[in-house]
This record gives C-alpha cells, structure tokens and sequence, in this order.
C-alpha cells in the first residue's frame, strides 16, 4: 500500500487518484464482458483506440477525446459487420479491431516519427498532469455513473436475454452500449497506461472479481478493490524499483489481485 | 366446457406464423381460445410450431397473417401480465446471480432502470419464491440449482412478475420424476391459483392433467381437442 514517501510527492498523489479512478470505471464495466464472455472487447480495444489516440496527438487534441471518438467507431463497426451470419459479433469485433488497427499505423506512420507514439503505446502514470487527471476523473465517473443507472437491466439481460427481450428491452443495444463504456472506460486509462496495457485494466481486476462476488454488483466492488489495490501497490513499487515501468507494475500488482483470487477460490473448493 | 369463464386470455383468428422472416410458415389459419385460468398443453410434432407460438403470444415473434389477442391486447414485449418461460432456459453460467435477484428480476418491467429495488417490488420477489418453495434458497447460486430448481426459481420470476398468462415451453425435458412432480405441483397447486397457463410438452403422459389441449399438426390450424375442466383451480 503507498507509503507515507511516496504520497508527499504531487506526481505520486495524482497518479495514484488517476489509477484508482479508471481502476474503478474498467473493473465495473470489465465485470460485464468478463461475465458475458466479452473479454475479446478488451483486448480488441486497445487495437481499436490507437487511430483516435493517434490522430488526437497529430491534431495537437487530447488523447482521450480521440479515444473515445475510436471507441465510438468501434461500436459503429461492430454493429455494421455483427451479425447472425459470417461470424456473428466475434467476427465483427475481429473486423473492428485489424480495421482500425490498421488505420491506426497508417495515422502512426503518417507522422514521419515512431518515436513520439511511445507514451501513447505504454502511457505514463507518474506523468499524469491536471488536465489528464481531470479527463480521467470526468470519464471514469461518467462510466461507473451510466453503470448503476442502467445496472437492473444490464443484469438481467446479462442473466437471460430470452426475458430480457420479452421484458421490452434490447439486449443487443445494451451489449453495443456496453462497448461505448468499455471505450469510455478505456480512454480514462490511456494516459496512465497507454493503448497496449488498458485492456489488462479491463480484464485482470474483473475476472478476480467474479471470483469473489455472489451477484454482479459484489463482482464489481471486489473487482474495484483488485485495481485499486494492485494499481496502487504496484505504483508504490515502481517508485521504490527504479528499473520498474508503472505501467506494467500496475498491471503486475492486479494479476496478483487476480492470483489471490484464485486461489482463496481453490481453498474455499 | 366446465374450464370456460367470460374473459378468454388468448384468442387467435386465422392466425399465420413463420418462426424467422423468410422462413416457412409453421402455423396457417390458426382458431385457438384459452379461457383465463386454465391450464392448456400445447401438443404438436416438432417443427410444428409450438414453440414459434408461445414465442407470438410473448410478443416475440409478428403475426404473419390473421390475428392474435392477449388478455384483450395484441401481444407485444415488456407486458407484464405475460411472462415466457424459454425452452432450456439459457441462463448464463458465467453472470454470478442468486436466486432471490433473478426473482427479483420479474420487477423490470416495472422499473428497468437504476441500480436498486422498492421495499415493494423485493417483498413481491420474496413471496413468489415462497409460492414456489424456494425462499430457504434466495442466497444460493442459480448456477447451483437443479433443473426443477430452476424452472420453479424462473416461475417464481414470473409470479414476481405479476403475470396472468404464463407460457413454459417444454418445461418437463431433462427433468427427473421428483422435479417433475415438483414442477407439477407448482403449475396445478394453488401457488398460480386464477393464472392462465399454457405449456408446451410432447409427452402424451402429462395430457390428462390439463384443462384444455391445443394441438398442431403438421403446421396446419391448431385445433382444440378436449375441455375436460377436471382441475380444481380452473375459473367457474
């Protein structure tokens, strides 16, 4: 947990309060493709935000306005190309991810230099600025605030979309919505830990979760505590190991949430 | 016809039904009348279109031609006065859910969105699943239940649903004995005492049970065979 060193620095407090706010926003709506088998959306997406964050930067815009306009062409394709024909939507999240991938390196290349895009690729936590904090905190909230507003009805058609539908709702818009906010979720955390490690923040913490909670709703609040927890942890530990990237770090303290998980899982039988 | 009252819960004139767009018709010219509160088979080969028309009278699936009322209304999704219950209900395994919230889960018609319930609606919940003896189980997983558990947990679902018309499409396959006599005495006990319901099966044994059989064959106009009015609960 930080230690006392560690928190009297301002590069420290506000990396820590950025991670434990998109920690929270990507462990809830993480919760939800990892419960519905969507976890191929987290991985997809850190291929499908790059053409956004990377136009941002050529644009001079901020990185997470770009993210969240590519999170909102993601949706886009995956609805065109989805489908009960041709692959259904595994198919059409494959199609999304090499073609915005794809346009991605185009925008990359376009650029002259490879070099600029490392921050984008891998983020920066220690250096996350006012203005980045500000993005994350208004992201995340407005992530986990659409969450719990629509939480009755992602629940149950989560459960049994056969009801669902005879409920009046429409479980393949709520699975489109829950992209959007998984991209919403996504560029809170782009600044932190770039496009290549978002997704671990997404998947990691939620899959341990689910191991931990006996409804979806306890799922998510044991999912925040994974990533709050070992985003912190490893923060603290990147600061104290100079050798030690933060992003990866705190990938590497939520796998250890993950793997404490498991095996209270194993124990418990 | 001793099962018969004044209010008829479906009604069906000249009724065409395809189970997908484009597909072939399973169901041409259909007649069909279920007074309220009987307990109706619905009977039929497979492909016959039993399941297509559970599905239209949820209001799942369009008329293709003629006509269909429920409770007085078209059908149509998000009615709460009808709940369909699908055949092998497809819960997903891997969305932890206990059984008091997928009871719960009957309330979301009333209120889809948001994140908590009324006192209301979570007292409703808890006494359908007294109704259908499964309060002693409202903290266990669903993931847990056994197959007549799980039929009597998505009945309590539907009583908590506040559903006059329940239609269970081939609720008996891959039941027990003993989760058969449960389910049994769930659909003709007095726990859904005054509610209409419809059930799909292919087993000849289970007909003798129900007020009224409605029988498709070979997706021709489904046609009622018997109105014996033998159950106790039916409307006089």
């Amino acid at each position: 947990m930080p230690d006392a060193g560690a928190l009297s620095h301002p590069f420290m407090q506000r990396a820590l309060l950025a991670a434990a706010l998109c920690g929270v926003a990507c462990a809830c709506i993480g919760t939800h493709l990892v419960a519905r088998r969507m976890t191929f959306v987290g991985s997809a997406l850190t291929h499908t935000l790059l053409p956004g964050i990377a136009a941002a930067f050529l644009l001079g815009l901020p990185p997470h306005l770009g993210a969240l306009a590519a999170a909102a062409a993601t949706a886009a394709l995956i609805a065109l190309a989805g489908g009960k024909r041709g692959g259904g939507e595994d198919a059409a999240i494959g199609v999304a991810q090499s073609a915005l991938f794809a346009a991605g390196v185009v925008l990359m290349a376009s650029s002259g230099s490879w070099r600029d895009f490392g921050g984008m690729l891998f983020g920066s936590v220690l250096g996350v600025g006012e203005g980045d904090l500000a993005w994350t905190g208004v992201l995340a909230a407005g992530t986990v605030a659409l969450l719990l507003a629509g939480h009755r009805a992602l629940e149950a058609s989560a459960v049994d979309e056969d009801y669902a539908r005879a409920a009046g709702l429409r479980p393949a818009l709520l699975r489109l919505g829950l992209v959007l906010l998984a991209g919403a979720a996504a560029a809170s955390a782009v600044s932190l830990l770039g496009a290549m490690l978002t997704s671990a923040l997404l998947i990691v913490p939620a899959a341990g979760g689910l191991l931990l909670g006996r409804s979806l709703a306890g799922a998510m609040l044991w999912a925040s505590v994974i990533a709050v927890a070992g985003s912190a942890a490893g923060l603290v530990a990147s600061y104290h190991v100079e050798a030690l990237p933060s992003g990866a770090a705190m990938v590497a303290g939520c796998c250890a949430g993950f793997a404490l998980a498991r095996l209270w899982r194993a124990l418990r039988g | 016809m001793s099962c018969a009252c004044e209010h008829l819960a479906l009604r069906t004139r000249g009724l065409a039904l395809r189970p997908a767009p484009g597909a072939p018709r399973v169901l041409e010219g259909a007649d069909l009348e279920v007074p309220a509160g009987c307990r109706t088979a619905l009977v039929g080969p497979n492909g016959a279109g039993k399941s297509t028309l559970l599905r239209a009278l949820a209001g799942l699936t369009p008329a293709d031609a003629g006509s269909l009322e429920v409770n007085g209304a078209p059908p149509r999704a998000g009615r709460a006065d009808v709940a369909l219950l699908a055949q092998r209900p497809r819960l997903a395994t891997g969305v932890p859910c206990t059984v008091g919230r997928l009871a719960e889960m009957g309330r979301l018609g009333r209120a889809a969105w948001g994140f908590s319930l009324g006192r209301d609606d979570r007292e409703r919940a808890r006494r359908a699943l007294r109704a259908v003896g499964l309060e002693d189980l409202a903290d266990r997983s669903v993931a847990t239940l056994s197959g007549g558990q799980l039929q009597r947990a998505l009945v309590a679902r539907a009583l908590a649903q506040g559903a006059t018309l329940l239609l269970l499409d081939e609720p008996y396959v891959g039941l027990d004995a003993a989760s058969r006599r449960a389910l049994d005495e769930l659909l003709f006990g007095p726990a859904l005492a005054g509610t209409t319901v419809v059930v799909s099966t292919h087993d000849a044994a289970d007909l003798p049970r129900f007020d009224r059989i409605l029988a498709i064959g070979d997706g021709r106009a489904a046609v009622t065979l018997a109105c014996d009015g033998r159950h106790p609960h039916r409307h006089a």
